[in-house]
């Protein structure tokens, strides 16, 4: 087990909670958390494997960007009820923030960019000590999102 | 490492009559939690190194039950970020660049980690014990 000090459980913990804030205007974080976030921190707890994390926050962002075209599409569209349209800006903005927040959670799935964040934070990590981190990110992000829940 | 001057700011801190009267209220917002509950986040703050452990411990149960935790969550977790408050003070006062010119930020870091670990079990320990106190002169009185 990797000690983790002061200065990186912090960094960790901050990070874990700007993410959560900034996905939080998007609609159901319990949701969010229950079944995504819940699912790329087991993959990283018990299966250890943090590619097969990355390439599911990487399906996640396509999946928003999807979303995203979808209703650029369906906005280019005439003849639509103002509901509608307020609707499908309202959707493809929570999409976006989606979109933005997995980009951030494929960062740090991925073992170059989360060392570089580190690095920028003065924290030199061996390679061997990422993978206890990113699950104590994953952890972090888990249990803030289950917390926006409540709040919301 | 901590010094002897830092261990008697701790002991002077959680003998203040604010840290007692914070941890009294909080054991009064948890009358609706079972005392395992309370004795998990008790075991969990002892036996942990990370504070963002205890903090993730108290608001995925703030998530996952929020009728019983929804006034206690928000309560621990902003005395949590008091006593971070209190053990950035100690720190800042007792290892002033005069009186420990060798401390690197990094040791001062860790040190502020401890002082604050420090604090919050002897916290909790004060939580738990008013929250049991409680509890069993509420069954007395009930019968």
């Amino acid at each position: 087990m990797v000690e983790i000090g002061y200065l990186l459980d912090e960094c960790l913990r901050q990070l874990a909670a700007q993410l959560a804030r900034e996905v939080a205007a998007c609609g159901d974080v319990g949701q969010l958390a229950n079944n995504q976030i819940r699912k790329f921190w087991d993959i990283l707890r018990v299966e250890q494997n943090a590619a097969e994390a990355y390439r599911l926050a990487l399906h996640q962002c396509k999946k928003a960007d999807k979303e995203i075209q979808q209703a650029k599409e369906d906005s280019s569209k005439k003849k639509q009820r103002s509901s509608k349209k307020r609707n499908q800006k309202q959707s493809s903005e929570e999409a976006k923030l989606r979109k933005a927040f997995w980009a951030n959670v494929a960062d740090m799935a991925n073992a170059n960019t989360f060392k570089t964040y580190l690095q920028q934070k003065h924290l030199a990590i061996p390679d061997n000590a990422l993978l206890p981190l990113q699950i104590v990110f994953a952890e972090n992000l888990y249990c803030e999102l289950l917390y926006l829940k409540k709040k919301s | 490492m901590l010094t002897l001057e830092i261990i008697k700011a701790i002991d002077q801190q959680v003998d203040s009559d604010e840290f007692l009267q914070n941890a009294c209220q909080v054991a009064h917002l948890a009358r609706k939690v079972s005392d395992s509950q309370m004795r998990n986040l008790q075991n969990i703050v002892n036996a942990t190194n990370r504070f963002s452990e205890i903090l993730n411990f108290v608001k995925s149960q703030t998530g996952r039950h929020p009728k019983d935790w929804r006034d206690l969550g928000p309560a621990i977790i902003e005395n949590l970020m008091r006593i971070d408050q209190y053990a950035q003070k100690i720190v800042k006062h007792y290892l002033k660049p005069q009186n420990s010119p060798q401390c690197t930020p990094d040791q001062e870091a860790d040190c502020k980690g401890e002082v604050r670990l420090r604090l919050c079990r002897h916290w909790t320990k004060m939580v738990v014990a008013e929250f049991l106190y409680y509890k069993a002169c509420q069954e007395a009185r009930h019968g």
